[in-house]
């Protein structure tokens, strides 16, 4: 289709070397030069700018899967498939923002009721660090820090 | 396996995706939010292990959901030219996510607390599909079943406490001393 474009205007050079230079961002000259090598004398050379058609910008950028996974679609165009933004905020942000904001209050409703004691044993430990208890001192945190939720909520 | 390594592992994947060529605007927003997430659950996970009966309701749900979504998440990542790198961390995320769930309802070993029916302390799926009533089942099955065989029942359907609701209503209630609308309010609304 370039070659199309650029038939009619080098026309009048024969044995042209066409190099063209599309720049894919709007309205900014894209340029084709012509060099015409005529033996011992200097090539003799022209530069006819135009601009891209948005068209023709379009069709390259496509390649390029970021311009429709930055939609929020749901689905991804022309395909089986989600797009990333839809996937990352409702598939990902609203149930960790869910949780973020029902975490304290559910802790702080299990520390002021206190139906149970459990002792921390062998199975918390392997949640939350490993099943060797000696490694728990990294994880010794959620101790205060689910104390100090619990006491600023209530 | 478990909590400290999904830390690790979200914060692998909020490194890949700030980092990416196939960011979105909401990437590194879910990345940092799933990031502050786990220490929201190891939170959660402590206080629910350690003043509650029952494995967490709350958290099993959670993990089961999110599951879900990040094999969702893990399909269209493999589908896009560079997704592959985080596409294998959320495999990880998702490994590590089911192990936990699986951690979640293996009931806790409950220290003097005597008597506690079975299904309190079961977690969410277990008691969703009754896994818990198949040793009674299978003990039916060999033998024949004595009122000494079947484990208490929960404290919610105890006769005992409805009958103490029910004399506290009378009490109180109309004085014509009529059980039926005492029991009527009782019963709509506990």
């Amino acid at each position: 289709m370039v070659a199309l474009v650029l038939a009619p205007r080098c026309a009048s050079l024969p044995h042209a070397r066409v190099e063209v230079q599309i720049r894919l961002t709007p309205n900014s000259p894209s340029f084709i030069h012509c060099t015409q090598e005529t033996g011992h004398e200097s090539p003799r050379s022209s530069q006819l700018p135009f601009i891209a058609s948005p068209r023709l910008a379009d069709q390259f950028t496509t390649h390029n899967m970021n311009a429709s996974d930055d939609d929020f679609g749901p689905q991804l165009e022309g395909s089986f498939d989600f797009t990333l933004l839809f996937e990352q905020t409702v598939l990902s942000i609203l149930p960790s923002a869910l949780l973020l904001l029902s975490s304290p209050w559910r802790i702080a409703s299990l520390v002021s009721k206190r139906t149970a004691r459990i002792k921390a044993g062998l199975l918390l430990w392997t949640k939350l660090v490993s099943p060797h208890p000696s490694t728990g001192v990294i994880v010794a945190w959620p101790c205060p820090v689910a104390r100090t939720v619990a006491r600023t909520v209530t | 396996m478990s909590i400290i390594v999904l830390l690790g592992l979200q914060v692998a994947n909020l490194i890949l995706w700030s980092a990416s060529s196939i960011q979105t605007r909401a990437s590194v927003a879910a990345a940092a939010l799933s990031l502050v997430d786990v220490l929201a659950m190891a939170s959660l996970l402590y206080a629910e292990h350690r003043y509650s009966m029952q494995p967490s309701a709350l958290l099993t749900i959670y993990l089961s959901v999110t599951i879900l979504f990040d094999v969702a998440n893990i399909r269209s990542l493999f589908g896009r030219d560079n997704g592959h790198a985080v596409a294998i961390v959320v495999v990880g995320v998702v490994v590590i996510k089911s192990v936990l769930l699986a951690l979640e309802e293996v009931p806790k070993p409950a220290v003097g607390v005597a008597g506690a029916s079975k299904e309190s302390t079961r977690g969410l799926w277990n008691r969703s599909v009754f896994w818990w009533l198949n040793s009674m089942f299978l003990s039916g099955f060999r033998n024949v079943l004595q009122i000494g065989d079947l484990s208490s029942i929960d404290d919610a359907f105890a006769s005992d406490a409805l009958l103490a609701k029910l004399h506290r209503a009378w009490k109180k209630g109309r004085s014509d001393g009529s059980l039926v609308p005492d029991t009527r309010m009782l019963l709509t609304c506990p």
